[in-house]
């Protein structure tokens, strides 16, 4: 048991303007008495009661001149299990305005909302019938779940046309279902198939369809980067009206391709929207002992580029940005950084037991669930009835059941492939 | 004490930092987490976060950092994750490391280790499967080691340490968890630049190293039993420089050569053993040099396409017996 200081600065704050905290590392948060330490301007904090049973606050500050430019330093003293593991913790003020993910709600009819709320289930159905199959041996290897993030793939795609390309990682089951593949392929993947979307060749980590225009997960973190450049290029060349979404994690930061990428994308302004997946961790490792700017969307400043944060556990707030950023890339303007952030809620990998993060965190971040956060939107506003969710979970679940059929009653890719595909064959 | 590869490695990386001040560790994920397979588990607790140290992803930077260190005599031991990313360090290591001291008339040295785990076998697919050994295997400069077990994972990580040249130590991470054997106790090296005899035999030679030497040991014992074949097994160790003396003496001894190894078959290492083979033994030879590897293609994902695409006992049988019959 120790105790623990936490600072919060708030910056800029205005009214309207709603602050999320996010916090992140080791079990720091207690249930229990907290002080505001007396600073200058702890009090408005404390007019909104903050509830420290959960790691997110939103602040709507009032309209006060006061507070904007402001520097609020809020001592919290915490009491707090101080465990072993990743050690330190951070809190993360996302300073946007969420007025365009309401007005996204409001301007999206029914139809587009239950879309989102199926494309979501259908990745977390989809997850979660690939850890059972894990679990059953039927699939083997490196495989990285996608459960917890499906808000940033499913808004950020959702904003974007057919026509345009989509670069990911290799935690990438998410981006290339919410491109529209079908689940039976990427499943049959998973497996090793024939049928699979890469022939089974390539397995979890390297799935691709460029009829999608799903232009690949990319195992090698930043290793897509560069290729998005290049898809951005030959768009600019073609002077088609095309975007490309390039999603990279946290961990890719580090990597001098993200660098290389950026300052090209944006000396020729390239129509790329970057998105990364702040979801804390590299593997075991906590951003804030890994890159030296933990605010990952400043990384635009140097680059020229606008960057947003954004809650990447909010559908509408990632939709949002990324309709701005991929106009803003259509018509000639450049790319744009966006840092969603977001929360994987398995382990790095299926052998990855998490222990460098506690349960609590985990469960913390489970009461952000993106799916049930839209659901409970949707029935609040009465956009859509529960049956109707009910039947788009029970729908999502039969199609992927099916999913596991096709894929477990496929052939392995024939021996006689052997060789073949290594070049283009005329 | 019955240990296993990965313990080997661990142990040697322990009494390594312990007998001198200047080695440390830098990767992704060593420290708090033990490495992704565990291998530097415990270190951070015996040695402390200023010499167990977790890096951002930044293989280049891992490695060139590493370099910048070992100029002034530190004595880094840094790990590739997997070593399918060792290609983005690529640069550093074949045009820093490699050159450092030539390149300034030899005044200026590198006492730098590279571990990385390496091959197939675990389903991991394109890049988390390959044996990029042979990459470096044509670099002056670097020394290339490829241990089979845990006696000399142990050994030939401590010479690698002690070494003042860039080392690159590909461990195989098949092996980890599958193989044991009783080291000795108290400090003990195996000298970079020395292949080791497994087994003599008088038929042909099998020269391998790595992920497949059990499986020519395997095979050797099923050859010996159905065909009353006698084999020689060479263990390279080393694959840069190579042991060209022993290289030589086997293919003198029995007049066949097979050679064996998990990198693919085209630009493998195989390819230079055969050279000397050929160049120095080939009145020697009763038979021509048969290699067996990987297919020249990609490690895929799909478990049967990988199995058929890996060398394993059963092709190295066959290999044998063509051979015998020759
Ligand atoms: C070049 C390279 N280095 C290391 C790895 C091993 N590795 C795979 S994922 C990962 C962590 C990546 O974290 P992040 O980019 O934040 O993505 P997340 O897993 O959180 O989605 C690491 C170190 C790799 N695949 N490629
Ligand atoms: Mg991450």
């Amino acid at each position: 048991m120790g105790s623990c200081t936490a600072q919060i600065v708030l910056k800029r704050a205005s009214s309207n303007r709603a602050l999320l905290l996010y916090f992140a590392g080791n079990d720091v948060l207690k249930p229990g008495p907290v002080e505001l330490a007396a600073q200058p301007r702890a009090s408005p904090c404390q007019a909104l009661g903050i509830r420290w049973a959960s790691c997110l606050y939103f602040l709507k500050f009032p309209q006060s001149p006061l507070l904007t430019y402001v520097s609020i330093l809020v001592n919290v003293v915490i009491e707090s299990l101080a465990l072993p593991g990743a050690g330190g913790f951070a809190f993360m003020a996302l300073e946007r305005d969420k007025h365009i993910a309401e007005r996204a709600l409001l301007t999206m009819d029914e139809a587009q909302l239950l879309a989102l709320y199926r494309s979501m289930s259908l990745i977390r159905r989809f997850e979660e019938k690939t850890a059972e199959m894990y679990a059953r041996g039927k699939i083997t290897g490196f495989c990285h779940l996608y459960a917890g993030e499906e808000a940033v793939a499913v808004g950020a795609i959702a904003a974007l046309y057919d026509k345009d390309y989509v670069v990911s990682t290799y935690r990438e089951h998410g981006h290339c279902l919410a491109k529209g593949a079908s689940p039976r392929v990427v499943m049959a993947e998973l497996f090793g198939k024939a049928t699979g979307i890469s022939r089974g060749h390539g397995g979890s980590m390297h799935l691709f369809d460029a009829n999608l225009r799903f232009m690949g997960g990319y195992a090698i973190v930043g290793g897509g980067l560069p290729l998005a450049a290049g898809l951005g290029l030959s768009i600019l060349y073609k002077e088609e009206p095309e975007v490309v979404c390039c999603f990279f994690g946290d961990g890719a930061l580090p990597q001098g391709a993200f660098h290389e990428t950026l300052n090209l994308a944006s000396l020729w302004k390239l129509p790329v929207v970057f998105i990364c997946e702040n979801n804390f961790y590299g593997m075991g490792t906590l951003v804030q002992n890994a890159i030296c700017q933990e605010e990952l969307y400043r990384f635009a400043e140097p680059y020229k580029m606008p960057g947003v944060r954004v809650d990447g556990m909010d559908v509408l707030d990632v939709y949002g940005a990324v309709t701005e950023a991929a106009a803003r890339a259509r018509e000639g303007d450049g790319p744009s950084l966006i840092e969603a952030v977001t929360y994987r809620f398995r382990g790095h990998s299926m052998s990855d037991p998490a222990e460098y993060r506690s349960r609590r965190e985990e469960r913390i971040w489970q009461e952000r669930d993106p799916i049930k956060a839209l659901r409970r939107k949707i029935l609040h506003d009465r956009r859509a009835t529960e049956n109707q969710l009910n039947e788009i979970e029970a729908e999502v679940a039969a199609v992927i059941d099916d999913a596991v059929k096709f894929a477990e009653e496929s052939p392995e890719p024939a021996l006689e492939e052997l060789g073949k595909h290594v070049y283009v064959e005329e | 004490m019955e240990v296993t590869y990965l313990t080997a490695i661990n142990q040697a990386l322990h009494e390594e930092m312990r007998r001198d001040e200047s080695v440390f560790i830098m990767g992704e994920d060593v420290a708090e987490l033990g490495g992704a397979f565990k291998v530097t588990e415990g270190l951070l607790d015996a040695f402390g976060e200023n010499r167990v140290i977790d890096m951002p992803i930044s293989e280049s930077l891992i490695v060139g950092a590493g370099i910048g260190a070992a100029i002034l005599g530190m004595r880094p031991v840094v790990e590739m994750q997997f070593s399918d990313f060792i290609a983005c360090a690529f640069d550093q290591i074949v045009n820093t490391a490699a050159t450092l001291r030539y390149r300034h008339g030899g005044r200026a040295a590198c006492p730098l280790v590279i571990r990385s785990p390496s091959g197939a076998g675990v389903h991991g697919a394109l890049f988390h499967s390959q044996n990029p050994e042979a990459w470096f295997t044509r670099v002056p400069g670097l020394k290339v080691v490829a241990p089979a077990t845990p006696y000399d994972a142990k050994g030939l990580l401590k010479s690698a340490i002690r070494d003042g040249n860039p080392v690159l130590y590909f461990e195989h991470k098949r092996l980890y968890r599958s193989i044991k054997e009783d080291l000795p106790e108290g400090d003990f090296t195996v000298p970079i630049g020395v292949a080791e005899l497994r087994q003599s035999g008088k038929d042909l030679s099998i020269i391998t190293y790595g992920g497949t030497l059990n499986q020519c040991l395997d095979a050797a014992r099923i050859v010996e039993k159905e065909d009353g074949l006698s084999v020689e097994v060479l263990d390279l160790r080393t694959l840069l420089p190579l042991d060209r003396e022993a290289i030589l003496a086997t293919a003198r001894k029995t007049g066949k050569v097979l050679i064996v190894h998990e990198d693919r078959v085209t630009g493998g290492i195989g390819g230079e053993v055969a050279a000397i083979i050929a160049e120095n033994a080939f009145d020697s030879l009763d038979a021509p040099i048969r290699r067996v590897g990987a297919a020249d293609t990609h490690l895929a994902f799909s478990p049967p396409m990988e199995e058929f695409i890996l060398p394993n006992s059963n092709k190295i049988v066959e290999a044998i017996r063509s051979l015998a019959a020759y």
